[in-house]
């Protein structure tokens, strides 16, 4: 009964898609997870039975397009975990779905644009080898954590411009703005001083006012206060020379330390 | 009737004695033994072993010696299963061994052959691996029983069965959970340590932890056999060498000298030494295959942009201003993103520079005299934790030897005193 009822809201669901606004497409969503949930095949359970599993994961599938285009987060996050689950623990039962890889790569990207290397990393560990340069999806995300980590972000802000289908546009656009960030913790080390077209330009911003916007919100979200803007020149005060003080507290401590393990071996 | 090598009877007939004191250390002292049997004994010998060894007496050998085989204990039955399960994986008989195994396990069995149930669990996970068979529910299951039997033997074995089968399918985010989540025994022997810290190692490094992966492999490598065992001290040492260039360091050359099978990676580190991405390139594409036999081809892509950075690193000490364009150029990368890759060098602290955006110039910063700052305590303080974590750690593993009467052992106490005192002296 639940599963008709599933098949049929998914269809419903990928043709309203497009045509649909945001909040009537999430009511769609989430009253529709209600009726997945009931189907007994439904994962964690024991049942698995190979119609009822696919039409979940069409379902799942199409849920997670229209929880992108609503910029939804926590629910993307939701039908990522499910997703990936049913790719990979019901392989022998389910046949590989067609958008199976775009979906990795949308995860993959996802994970990238909220700096979760280290869950990138171990995801793409699952994902056969060499797909990594034969699937434009896989391809796609693992170049841009390549340029990602060499630092060139020059790269990364202009790959909106070749990805590979439009969902991925979301993460991107999320990407640009966690690289604006990464770039300006590379100036405060790497510069002096920068002229205010210099920097407008390294970081793609348009005028003055977006860049002193810009900088608020680096400090607010850094913690740290360091940029000051003099003559149209943008100075940087960690950069002063900083003096090294003596450890005190830090030494009493060790050799306390030291005293009282050589007593213990005495 | 075949020959049967007497070290086999020695071992039974001390199992058969463990049996009567209660003692698990002579169950694993056997096991050691066990291995040295594979190319001795087959598989017919053993049948008319297991016949003679619960009836009567019997005649082997060369000289035909008179031996008394009448053995009772289970641990004895115990040990002649493992014997066969062995053998019989060797010819490639795996249904049967699985069914012996399998039918071992149900029975229970007394606390003191703890060590040879989890041989034979050992077992399993290799007969399973070698059907391809890579389902680790089943091997969660026998985990759980063992913890609450308080099999800590087991509980070694199976995580780095489970481990293993997790790594196999590349479910690195389920071995690493699996791993917070489970307390490895600290008592167990020294090649489960081994295997345990290597799957850690390898857990730890594909989730960009180099530094700990690093320690655990150091680990590895120690507690690694001396002899034999070289299949797994090679996959250590190639994974080792694999963590110390992504942490940018450069493997000393003494190290890569002493086995031959790690050439592929030799090759790695020159190109990374020299910083040039063409040389990289082709040197990944000529070794492909062998990195993904290794498993670690995902790592090696990783090195990338350590092999920019290296090359940064040379060029900044080379000069003291450089324009950008020559970077790239020197380097072979796009001049528009180099500004960045240098930008996050710097960040990252691989160089000291800075660099001047108007006239488009790369300039070093004076190298700072690390006498002058706190760097030299700290290293101090660090080996000095290192001498005193050590030494406690030895205290802690002294044992007293068993069956002696309070009198020899207050004798050696004194010993121990006097040993330690000499310590002190080497500090």
């Amino acid at each position: 009964m639940s599963l008709q009822a599933l098949k049929q809201g998914t269809s419903t669901l990928e043709l309203n898609l497009s045509i649909s606004s945001p909040p009537d497409l999430l009511n769609a969503v989430n009253s529709l997870w209600q009726v997945a949930i009931q189907v007994p095949s439904m994962p964690p359970s024991a049942v698995k039975n190979e119609s009822e599993l696919k039409g979940i994961r069409d379902f799942f599938e199409a849920a997670l397009k229209c929880y992108i285009k609503c910029a939804d987060f926590t629910g993307i996050e939701q039908c990522f975990e499910i997703l990936t689950n049913l790719y990979q623990d019901y392989s022998e039962i389910l046949k590989d779905s067609e958008d199976q890889w775009k979906i990795w790569g949308l995860y993959l990207t996802y994970l990238l644009s909220y700096n979760k290397i280290e869950e990138f990393h171990s995801e793409l560990e699952s994902v056969p080898w060499n797909l990594y340069t034969d699937n434009k999806y896989i391809q796609f995300a693992v170049t841009l954590e390549q340029f990602f980590m060499e630092g060139n972000y020059q790269e990364v802000l202009s790959a909106k411009n070749h990805s590979p289908s439009s969902e991925f546009d979301f993460f991107i656009n999320r990407i640009s703005d966690t690289i604006r960030f990464e770039i300006a913790s590379s100036f405060e080390k790497a510069y002096e001083k920068l002229s205010v077209e210099g920097a407008c330009q390294l970081l793609k911003l348009n005028d003055y006012s977006e860049l002193a916007a810009f900088l608020q919100a680096y400090a607010e979200r850094s913690g740290k206060d360091i940029w000051r803007i003099e003559n149209n020149e943008l100075l940087i005060k960690s950069n002063e020379k900083k003096t090294h003080e003596i450890p005190k507290w830090q030494l009493i401590n060790q050799a306390l330390n030291y005293a009282i393990e050589l007593e213990r071996i005495v | 009737m075949a020959d049967l090598p007497a070290s086999l009877i020695k071992a039974l007939d001390s199992l058969e004695k463990a049996a009567e004191s209660k003692d698990s250390k002579i169950c694993a002292l056997s096991l050691r033994l066990l291995h040295g049997f594979r190319s001795k004994i087959n598989l017919s010998t053993l049948a008319s072993l297991f016949k003679i060894c619960f009836n009567k007496e019997v005649q082997w050998g060369e000289n035909q010696t008179v031996y008394t085989v009448q053995y009772k204990s289970a641990e004895v039955a115990l040990y002649l299963s493992i014997l066969s399960v062995m053998l019989l994986i060797k010819e490639n008989r795996l249904r049967e061994a699985e069914e012996i195994t399998k039918f071992e396990l149900q029975k229970t069995h007394s606390r003191n052959s703890q060590p040879l149930i989890a041989k034979l669990y050992y077992y399993l996970g290799y007969i399973y691996e070698l059907k391809a068979d890579l389902d680790v529910k089943e091997f969660l299951q026998y985990y759980r029983t063992s913890c609450l039997k308080h099999d800590t033997f087991s509980q070694a074995v199976l995580i780095n069965v489970i481990l293993r089968f997790y790594l196999l399918t590349n479910k690195v985010r389920l071995a690493k959970e699996f791993s917070e989540k489970t307390g490895f025994p600290d008592t167990s022997g020294y090649p489960e340590i081994a295997r345990n810290q290597f799957y850690l190692g390898k857990i730890k490094a594909l989730t960009l932890n180099y530094t700990e992966s690093h320690g655990h492999l150091v680990q590895a490598a120690r507690k690694a056999p001396e002899n034999g065992a070289k299949g797994f001290k090679l996959a250590v040492e190639k994974l080792r060498i694999l963590i110390e260039l992504l942490m940018g360091t450069i493997p000393s050359r003494k190290s890569l000298l002493a086995m031959k099978g790690v050439i592929p990676y030799v090759d790695l580190i020159r190109a990374v030494r020299m910083g040039e991405l063409d040389k990289f390139a082709e040197v990944l594409d000529n070794n492909k295959t062998i990195y993904i036999e290794d498993m670690n081809y995902s790592l090696v892509t990783r090195l990338r942009h350590i092999v920019i950075k290296s090359g940064l690193k040379r060029i900044n000490l080379a000069y003291s201003a450089i324009s950008i364009q020559d970077v790239a150029y020197k380097l072979g990368l796009k001049p528009q993103d180099t500004e960045f890759i240098i930008a996050k060098a710097i960040r990252d602290g691989v160089i000291e520079a800075f660099i001047d955006h108007e006239s488009k110039e790369l300039k070093s910063k004076t190298i700072e005299d690390v006498y002058t700052t706190n760097d030299p305590q700290t290293f101090l303080q660090k080996r000095i934790d290192f001498c005193i974590g050590l030494r406690n750690d030895t205290v802690k593993a002294m044992q007293f030897p068993q069956n002696k009467n309070n009198a020899e052992v207050k004798e050696n106490n004194e010993d121990i005193d006097f040993d330690l005192l000499s310590d002190d002296d080497d500090f």
